[in-house]
């Protein structure tokens, strides 16, 4: 059985022998059937290839110019139960699509190894020592001693073993994000005193008791919410904010498939392909999600775009488009006026070469049967190339 | 203190395989589809998933995708 699908790899996309192998089991064909099948599956399958010069670019954009008319335009639905809300819709393809450095809603899908992954609580003890906590989470209450003039923090004890956080490290964090100040440990809490004494000692005190109130003591930076969500028979932690470098960081985290949606973040952390299938990812997250139909093809080609330079580069005058040689097609795309008068400025020349700007000067431009030239070149290059070609094949 | 750090392979959902092509891959590839180098794909050499490949400017990675369509596609990128 194997052998007879051998032949046909390369012929056929590996997919669609997979498919063919499976329903030929199902249906119990005989060879010369599964033979007789192949050969049609070829026949279709290179009818239904595009053809050389087809404008592949623009059916992609139409592709998702038209379910985009159909999207949600700016609700916010909420993932879950609890606070973390995710942009949905046009507004995300748009961030996607324009590669934004800053999303609205970052977000991170966390998955835990097996051993933790299984009990609730588990899950939410690894949950909450993920979370960015504050002092002012974990504190009951905030008093200003007047006689003494130093600031008198109680802390809830039950907060600080649910995030393990020693007094010494949290000591330690307020010292470093805070100048200036002596900290000494009680029973209850802290005790908080300026090392030095200003005229306005009331008002400075006052302004150090909101400022750490607001200061990061324990946790990973930028999440600031968590969320355990069951997915099938594991848990997950859902996250509002953004750190992938530092979860994967976590003892207790899967670091093979914990993901964010922040593309520039996934292209630092994991490189320009990760990005790309990320892309993918959110891309069709977002069609799905609205109950719209558009063919992986047209996302592949799209992500392949954007990640093609390297770097993720968005549909944006200062990303692809911007990457054109001519002159005439960067300005009919966005801001005509500044592109025009930066050419003429510096003297650029444009080919022509390529579709808007021979549209522009009425011209046929270079797609379909316009692409091919009545008379092939047969340079010397060219011989020469068809002279290394036969050599290889005679060593063959 | 700042010792540097050996790179490990990221193991990773996202991250497809990745290989360095030797020369005679390099050359086949190029006739096949009749192109230039710097006609391929980039990548960049900072880029942390090659990092463990210790590439040089002007290699090129054999890249061992898999997607809805195909389970298995091959595209190469030109390290830049």
């Amino acid at each position: 059985m194997e052998e007879l699908y051998k032949e046909y790899v390369g012929k056929l996309p590996g997919k669609i022998l997979n498919d063919m192998e499976k329903e030929a089991k199902a249906r119990n064909l005989k060879p010369a059937q599964i033979e007789k099948v192949l050969e049609y599956l070829i026949e279709q399958y290179n009818q239904a290839k595009i053809d050389p010069g087809e404008a592949i670019g623009i059916i992609t954009a139409e592709s998702f110019g038209e379910p985009g008319t159909q999207m949600t335009l700016n609700v916010f639905h909420f993932a879950g139960v609890a606070e973390v809300s995710v942009t949905q819709g046009l507004p995300r393809l748009i961030e996607i699509l324009d590669a934004r450095k800053t999303i609205k809603t970052p977000s991170m899908e966390i998955c835990l190894k097996k051993e933790f992954a299984k009990e609730a609580n588990d899950v939410k003890k690894v949950a909450a020592q993920i979370k960015e906590t504050l002092l002012k989470e974990v504190s009951e209450e905030f008093n200003i001693n007047l006689t003494k003039m130093q600031l008198e923090v109680k802390l809830n004890k039950a907060r600080i073993k649910e995030i393990k956080a020693k007094p010494e490290d949290i000591i330690e964090n307020l010292e470093n994000a805070i100048k200036k100040i002596s900290i000494k440990k009680t029973d209850e809490g802290f005790i908080i005193k300026p090392e030095e004494s200003s005229d306005h000692e009331l008002m400075e005190l006052y302004k150090l008791k909101e400022k750490l109130k607001e200061t990061y003591i324990k946790g990973i930076k930028g999440i600031t919410h968590v969320l355990p969500v069951k997915r099938g028979s594991e848990f997950i932690i859902i996250t509002a904010g953004t750190n992938l470098a530092d979860v994967l960081k976590v003892p207790e985290v899967d670091s093979s498939r914990t993901s964010t949606n922040d593309l520039h973040e996934t292209a630092k952390v994991l490189g320009i392909e990760a990005a790309r299938q990320t892309i993918i990812n959110e891309a069709g997250k977002v069609i799905e999600d609205q109950g719209l139909d558009v063919d992986i093809r047209h996302i592949l080609c799209i992500a392949d775009t954007m990640c093609r330079s390297g770097i993720i580069k968005g549909i944006t005058r200062s990303g692809i488009t911007g990457e054109k040689k001519s002159v005439l097609a960067k300005a009919s795309f966005e801001t005509p006026l500044p592109h025009l008068v930066n050419a003429s400025l510096l003297g650029e020349n444009d080919e022509l070469n390529s579709v808007i700007e021979n549209v522009m000067l009425n011209q046929p431009v270079p797609l379909g049967t316009g692409l091919p030239d009545l008379v092939a070149k047969m340079g010397p290059k060219s011989i020469k190339k068809k002279q290394i070609e036969k050599e290889e094949e005679d060593k063959k | 203190m700042a010792e540097k750090v050996k790179p490990t392979t990221i193991n990773h959902a996202l991250v497809p395989k990745q290989v360095v092509c030797d020369k005679e891959e390099v050359s086949r590839l190029l006739s096949k589809y009749n192109i230039r180098k710097d006609q391929l794909p980039k990548v960049s050499i900072k880029d942390p998933s090659i990092q463990v490949l210790e590439l040089e400017p002007g290699d090129i990675i054999k890249i061992s995708r898999s997607s809805q369509t195909e389970p298995s596609s091959l595209f190469y990128r030109v390290v830049v």
